[in-house]
């Protein structure tokens, strides 16, 4: 055999552990408070409301937005039905007056 | 109380489909000739609705939410031709045939040979206004739904083109056509 492979072997065989090891492991974790459970459930339950509330401000947005358009639209058609409706009762007025105006002789 | 309520809803309806005047399918199609059309139908709802958007602040805004505040219901159709007789006389007449009842009077009648232009103007007892503009490349059918009198077209007065003084006066429909402004305008 390979005096380093030897080497090797000798280093790495499986050695019980000594007798004290157990008891001062066990003596470590008796010496330690037990940790509070950290509960993740109110933050569960944050990210949840909040995710609730991007959405439904979400939806809100789109819904006045969408709303605003459409009344923005309503009010131009609106307008322009005013717009007309007063260019041909403009248009009414002028041809009465003209017909009411003396002709020149 | 609710049978009243029912009837008083009835009536209201019935007095706006009495102003509302119905577009035939040959009237809308005049469109396709069109090279310009305007095509406006705002019922009570949208009506209601553009004027939560129309601005106190706007002095032409505030007057037409006063305005509007009374109409049921607005519908505009207005026709631009690249040549003359795109439209019919035919087409006219189906309009003013819904406007020959004892309801409607003839307040302004305008008519040039010469220029073969013609404006009328019709009030509905209860409020309703309709107007017929014709030219010999365009044609304007104007119908107002609602409870607009002349003091609030008058209102209207120096905005949107509306002329100061386009209603005389103490000028309320009246059923009878007798006392219509009609001035007809022979040139030729």
């Amino acid at each position: 055999m390979d005096p380093l492979e030897n080497d090797f072997r000798e280093a790495l065989s499986r050695e019980p552990a000594p007798d004290w090891f157990a008891e001062r492991v066990m003596a470590r974790v008796r010496e330690q408070k037990p940790q509070p459970k950290q509960s993740l459930g109110w933050l569960r339950w944050a990210a949840a409301v909040a995710m609730v509330v991007v959405v439904i401000g979400g939806v809100r947005f789109d819904q006045v937005r969408r709303e605003r358009l459409a009344g923005e639209q309503a009010k131009q058609q609106l307008m322009l039905a005013l717009q007309v409706t007063g260019s041909k009762l403009h248009m009414a007025q002028v041809r009465v007056q003209s017909i009411d105006r003396p002709r020149p002789e | 109380m609710r049978y009243q309520f029912v009837l008083a809803l009835a009536v209201s309806v019935g007095a706006l489909a009495a102003q509302q005047l119905k577009f035939t399918a040959a009237f809308e199609r005049l469109s396709e000739k069109a090279t310009e059309t305007v095509n406006v139908s705002l019922d009570p709802q949208t009506l209601g609705f553009a004027s939560k958007f129309l601005s106190d602040g706007n002095k032409d805004e505030a007057q037409a939410k006063k305005v509007v505040s009374k109409l049921t219901g607005i519908q505009v159709r207005s026709f631009e031709f690249d040549k003359e007789g795109a439209y019919t006389e035919a087409d006219v007449n189906d309009i003013r045939a819904q406007v020959k009842g004892p309801e409607w009077s003839l307040i302004v009648s305008s008519r040039s040979k010469k220029d073969r232009e013609s404006a009328e103007i019709y009030l509905h007892r209860d409020g309703g206004l309709v107007i017929i503009a014709a030219e010999p490349k365009e044609l304007t059918v104007v119908n107002i739904m609602g409870k607009i009198d002349p003091s609030e077209l008058r209102s209207l007065g120096g905005q949107f083109g509306v002329p100061k003084n386009i209603m005389p006066e103490g000028a309320t429909p009246k059923p009878s056509p007798a006392k219509a402004k009609d001035k007809d305008e022979d040139e030729e």
